[in-house]
C-alpha cells in the first residue's frame, strides 16, 4: 500500500445492538460536526528487575479498549436514546435506570434478545466513503461521559463518547485466553 | 535451563474428586479463572537438634518434618455448583450447601478413608492450576478447603472469593500394583492393594494435569 493522504469522507455513524430493541438491525444514529475521533487505550506492564535500575527490562502487553467521541449534529435522536438505554444496561425508557449491578454482555453473545436479560453492547460503525476504509466497533457503550446535549436556540451538536472493550462470554476460551478476540475490524455490518 | 521471566499465563483452576462424584466432579471439572495471581505457599515442618556444644540458639542439625501447602486464589469467574461440591467434600462429603442448606456431617469424619486418591469415598480433590504460557502446571492431588473456608462478598457488584485450598501429604493404606484377588480395589482404571502408610515417596504435588 502506497503512501497517501487518508481522507475517510463522510462518516456516518450506524450503530446495530440487541435483536429485541430498536437497533435490532443497523440504523443510522448521525453525522458528526467535526471529525470523528478515535483513540485506542493500550495497556502495558513493566517488568522490572533490580539489576535493571528504573527502566522496565520487558513489557507485558495487557489488552486494551478504544474510546470513540463525536460531535452529532444531524442525528436520530430516537436512536440516541436507545444507545443511552442499552448502555444502562438496558433501562426500561429513556431517563429510567435499571438496577445498580445490571451487565451489560450478561454472558450472552452479540444481540441476543432477552430484555434486560440480552446482550446490550452496540456495534459502532462508521463508514468510509472515500478511503474505504470503515471501522467497526463490536463491543461498545456510551460512557465517559455519555452524551453532552446543549439546548437553546441554536442547532444542538450531540457530544457523544463511546467505549469498545473486548468482552467475551468466557476469559478462558479454551486456554487461549484473548487471543484473536475482535476490538475491531474495517467491514462494515449489512 | 536458563534464567527468564516466569509468566504462567491464564491461570485456570480445575478439580477432581473422588469416584462418588462421577458425573459432577470426576472426571476433572473446571472451577474458576482467578482476579489475581493464583498464589502458593508451601510451609515446610523442620525439627531442630540441639547440643550444649553449640549453645542455646544454634541448631547443630535439622530434622525435615514434612509439610503442607496452601493455594490461596480470589475466584471471580467460577461455577458456583463445583464450588458448593468442593466445600461439601471438605465438610466430609456433606451434600452440596445449595442442596442440604448448610447441613454438616458428624464430627470427626475422616476425609480420606484410608482410600485411594479418587475411589469413592475419598472426600480429598486434587487441585490443578494450569499453565498455558509457561507450559508448567501444578497438580495438588489431596487437598481440601481448610478453616476460614472462605469469604463470600454478597452486593450489587460481582462477587470475588477470597479462598483458600491446603494441600496435606495424605497417605492411603493401599498401594498400586497386586491384584484384585489379593484384596485390591479398582480406581480410575489403577489396582490397589493394602499396605502400610509410610511419608517417603509421599506426593503433595507435582507438575502434571488431571484428565
Amino acid at each position: 500500500m502506497a503512501r497517501d493522504f487518508c481522507i475517510n469522507g463522510e462518516s456516518l455513524v450506524l450503530v446495530k445492538g440487541r435483536s429485541d430493541s430498536s437497533i435490532g438491525s443497523l440504523q443510522q444514529l448521525g453525522l458528526a460536526e467535526t471529525e470523528i475521533r478515535i483513540r485506542p487505550e493500550f495497556r502495558h506492564k513493566e517488568i522490572n528487575v533490580d539489576a535493571w535500575g528504573e527502566a522496565p527490562a520487558e513489557i507485558q502487553f495487557m489488552l486494551a479498549f478504544v474510546d470513540i467521541s463525536m460531535a452529532l449534529i444531524h442525528v436520530d435522536q430516537g436512536i440516541l436514546d436507545v444507545c443511552l438505554q442499552e448502555s444502562m444496561g438496558g433501562a426500561p425508557a429513556i431517563g429510567q435506570l435499571t438496577r445498580a449491578g445490571a451487565r451489560l454482555g450478561n454472558n450472552q453473545p452479540f444481540g441476543q434478545a432477552g430484555g434486560v436479560g440480552g446482550n446490550h453492547y452496540i456495534r459502532l460503525n462508521i463508514s468510509s466513503p472515500v478511503n474505504q476504509k470503515p471501522y467497526r466497533f463490536y463491543w461498545t457503550y456510551m460512557t465517559g461521559p455519555p452524551v453532552e446535549i446543549p439546548l437553546g436556540t441554536t442547532k444542538s451538536i450531540f457530544q457523544c463518547n463511546f467505549r469498545a472493550i473486548p468482552y467475551t462470554q468466557d476469559p478462558w476460551q479454551g486456554g487461549v485466553g484473548a487471543l484473536g478476540t475482535v476490538l475491531w475490524d474495517n467491514t462494515l455490518d449489512q | 535451563m536458563s534464567r527468564d521471566w516466569y509468566i504462567n499465563g491464564e491461570s485456570l483452576v480445575t478439580v477432581k474428586g473422588g469416584e462418588h462424584l462421577s458425573g459432577i466432579l470426576n472426571p476433572v471439572v473446571e472451577l474458576a479463572l482467578a482476579r489475581g495471581p493464583v498464589t502458593i505457599s508451601p510451609h515446610f515442618s523442620h525439627k531442630e537438634i540441639h547440643v550444649d556444644d553449640f549453645g542455646p540458639e544454634c541448631p547443630v542439625e535439622v530434622l525435615w518434618m514434612i509439610g503442607w501447602l496452601d493455594v490461596k486464589m480470589e475466584l471471580i469467574h467460577f461455577d458456583r455448583s463445583i464450588l458448593d461440591y468442593c466445600m461439601g467434600e471438605a465438610m466430609g462429603g456433606a451434600l452440596p450447601i445449595t442442596q442440604a442448606g448448610g447441613v454438616i456431617n458428624p464430627c470427626g469424619l475422616p476425609l480420606g478413608n484410608g482410600l485411594p486418591v479418587f475411589a469413592s469415598g475419598n472426600h480429598y480433590l486434587s487441585v490443578n492450576v494450569l499453565s498455558p504460557v509457561e507450559r508448567v502446571p501444578w497438580r495438588f492431588p489431596t487437598s481440601y478447603i481448610p478453616f476460614n473456608p472462605f469469604e463470600f462478598p454478597l452486593g450489587t457488584e460481582k462477587s470475588v472469593v477470597n479462598m483458600t485450598f491446603r494441600a496435606i501429604p495424605y497417605q492411603s493404606i493401599y498401594r498400586s500394583g497386586g491384584s484384585m484377588l489379593s484384596g485390591g480395589i479398582l480406581v480410575d482404571g489403577i489396582i490397589y492393594t493394602p499396605g502400610e502408610i509410610q511419608s517417603s515417596g509421599c506426593l503433595l504435588f507435582d507438575h502434571n494435569q488431571d484428565n
